[in-house]
């Protein structure tokens, strides 16, 4: 065999493999929910289903934000105009229900709110789900068996950063075309504790919805 | 939960130290044989093979309205490809107090944790169970690239590092 084109189809195959690779990874982060900026160019890349973020989504860069709903019928919006408020503004002994609601549409049926929506109900002690990724048995965990005693609300983002070290050698730079990149990755848990146990959900930015065990 | 997040490094003698604000991301410090805070220089201050850069002491600085930020998790994230004679290592006892970086062992004794440790391993205030309640800084994350005489010469390519926290 002729070793210099052995050697070609190697690094042909090498080059081949990474761009696969690199498609598919790119491909696969965003479907989990991780937002990639261009730092160059200020660019988020978002997946394809979630094209319709709505505006607020650009305030507070959060996916999802939570609305407490008061047994007056009042509701205490984690932003609302200039206005920002954390966990320590709400009144634990008033909730009627607390909800995290997206900040972009999902496509539902045509009468429903497109937005996802979990909502605790702080009397029941269960969850209620409108649109999102949601399987029968986190539905099942989520929606039934309360845990009994006094509640105490769990509520938090959980939120990643990377910063990168280190650069291409000088010779290859001229081939690597890839700008830098701000990763975004933001989940969301909502739920509550007693002396008996815990009962909590967490929101991936993609929708996806599963029980929250780690505290 | 609008807590506003970016890496800081602490640079310069203990006695005159300079706090600067890296960013949120991105290609933000390499390891070099000068204690600055830029990833421009590297070049002009290479690590000789076989021997250490001076340490980075970076902490995560937050600013802000929020409740409480803790549950503060490090790791590196993606390690030099290749990594041959090149190995991170890092202060796991995450000092709450800044000392002058060095270039030989001081407090990095151990490899960076490699995967989401899964609990916090970065204090604050000096205990891995502390929090923040107002805009303020988290313990150090110090690192430090130390080579053996295989690492080759040139730019290491890329490693990445992340950090994650819970806010209210």
């Amino acid at each position: 065999m002729d070793t210099i084109n052995k050697k070609i189809d190697e690094l042909l195959n090498i080059r081949q493999n990474a761009m696969v690779n690199y498609a598919r990874s790119t491909n696969d982060l965003i479907d989990l929910g991780v937002k990639i900026k261009d730092k160059k160019t200020d660019s988020v890349t978002l997946p394809s289903s979630f094209a319709k973020y709505l505006d607020k989504y650009n305030i507070s860069n959060l996916e999802f934000e939570w609305e407490v709903k008061y047994k007056d019928g009042s509701i205490l919006k984690q932003f609302e105009g200039e206005e920002q408020r954390n966990f320590s503004h709400i009144d634990q002994e008033r909730i009627e229900s607390i909800s995290f609601i997206s900040n972009f549409d999902w496509p539902s049926e045509a009468d429903k709110d497109p937005r996802i929506i979990a909502r605790l109900n702080w009397n029941t002690g269960l969850f209620e789900f409108q649109n999102g990724f949601i399987s029968q048995d986190v539905k099942t965990i989520a929606c039934m068996n309360p845990i009994p005693g006094n509640k105490k609300l769990i509520l938090f983002a959980r939120k990643r950063f990377s910063a990168s070290n280190g650069e291409i050698n000088e010779q290859y730079k001229e081939f690597f075309p890839f700008e830098d990149e701000v990763f975004y990755y933001n989940r969301f848990i909502l739920g509550y504790e007693t002396e008996n146990g815990m009962k909590a959900i967490i929101i991936g930015p993609n929708g996806k919805i599963n029980i929250f065990k780690n505290k | 939960m609008a807590a506003d997040f970016t890496w800081t490094q602490t640079y310069g003698h203990a006695t005159s130290a300079v706090n600067s604000d890296l960013g949120i991301s991105g290609n933000l410090f390499n390891f070099k044989r000068i204690d600055d805070a830029t990833a421009a220089n590297y070049s002009s201050y290479p690590v000789p093979a076989g021997e250490k850069s001076y340490e980075v002491w970076l902490r995560g600085k937050f600013t802000g309205s929020f409740n409480k930020v803790d549950n503060i998790q490090f790791w590196r994230s993606t390690d030099f490809s290749p990594n041959t004679g090149l190995s991170i290592k890092w202060a796991p006892s995450t000092p709450s107090a800044y000392a002058t970086p060095v270039t030989g062992t001081n407090v990095c004794v151990s490899g960076v944790p490699s995967a989401d440790p899964g609990t916090a391993n970065v204090s604050i205030g000096g205990v891995l169970s502390g929090a923040l309640s107002a805009s303020g800084y988290t313990d150090y994350m110090v690192v430090q690239l130390d080579t053996t005489s295989a690492a080759a010469a040139g730019d290491t390519s890329l490693a990445t590092f992340t950090l994650n926290y819970d806010e209210s």
